[in-house]
């Protein structure tokens, strides 16, 4: 049977397996991208340099990520920490965003990745603010006497 | 906080204890304690007329309101 804790544990998974994948693609990003685009040098040093440079940003939000679930699994749901992860988590899709702009004017299709990173930061920023009510509710409830 | 809760007032008349009031009254000492130091945000009516009853007060004897 389906249920929360299972879920979690599904995140977690997942949540590994892209950091696996990022640190795999840090180290043969270089020869993807020159078999695929074998007479394009500057396109390849383009699509490189903006992958090299999202890379800290990815790691953080996947360090984000795992605190969330580490606090998630603890049971510790609607805190201030989780609250500050989720804002930290949406700067780091505005950052990918900004870069991916950069990028995008050496090549258009970058604006797509800047514009899907955008809207997933705001995405972030309404769910922080949903979990910041709630954790403002808990608290008046716990305070109840 | 503007509403300032005398419990201890009513606690040392009555000749009772906190714990003792929080068992009569269902809650816990954790909770009655809330009270009491006034980090409480709210009091739900079932438990302001337990501790009336268990008192043998009205609720003007604990609670009282000061301007900050």
């Amino acid at each position: 049977m389906w249920n929360s804790k299972k879920s979690t544990v599904l995140s977690l998974v997942m949540t590994y397996f892209c950091a696996a994948a990022l640190i795999a693609m840090i180290f043969i990003a270089p020869s993807f991208l020159n078999y695929w685009y074998n007479s394009f040098e500057s396109l390849v040093r383009t699509i490189l340099v903006t992958f090299y440079c999202c890379c800290p940003i990815a790691f953080a939000a996947i360090f984000c990520l795992l605190k969330l679930l580490a606090n998630i699994r603890k049971e510790s749901v609607f805190t201030f920490q989780n609250i500050s992860l989720l804002r930290l988590l949406s700067w780091c899709c505005f950052g990918v965003a900004l870069i991916s702009c950069i990028g995008g004017m050496l090549y258009l299709p970058f604006f797509l990745v800047a514009g899907a990173t955008l809207f997933l930061g705001l995405i972030l920023r309404v769910v922080k603010n949903v979990m910041a009510a709630a954790v403002e509710i808990k608290t008046e409830n716990e305070l109840t006497v | 906080m503007p509403i300032i809760v005398n419990l201890d007032v009513m606690l040392a008349r009555r000749k009772m204890s906190s714990g003792e009031l929080a068992e009569r009254v269902g809650i816990t000492q954790a909770n009655l304690s809330i009270l009491k130091t006034g980090k409480a945000k709210a009091v739900r009516f079932s438990t302001l007329e337990a501790i009336c009853r268990e008192l043998k007060c009205q609720p003007a004897d604990i609670l009282e309101y000061a301007e900050e």
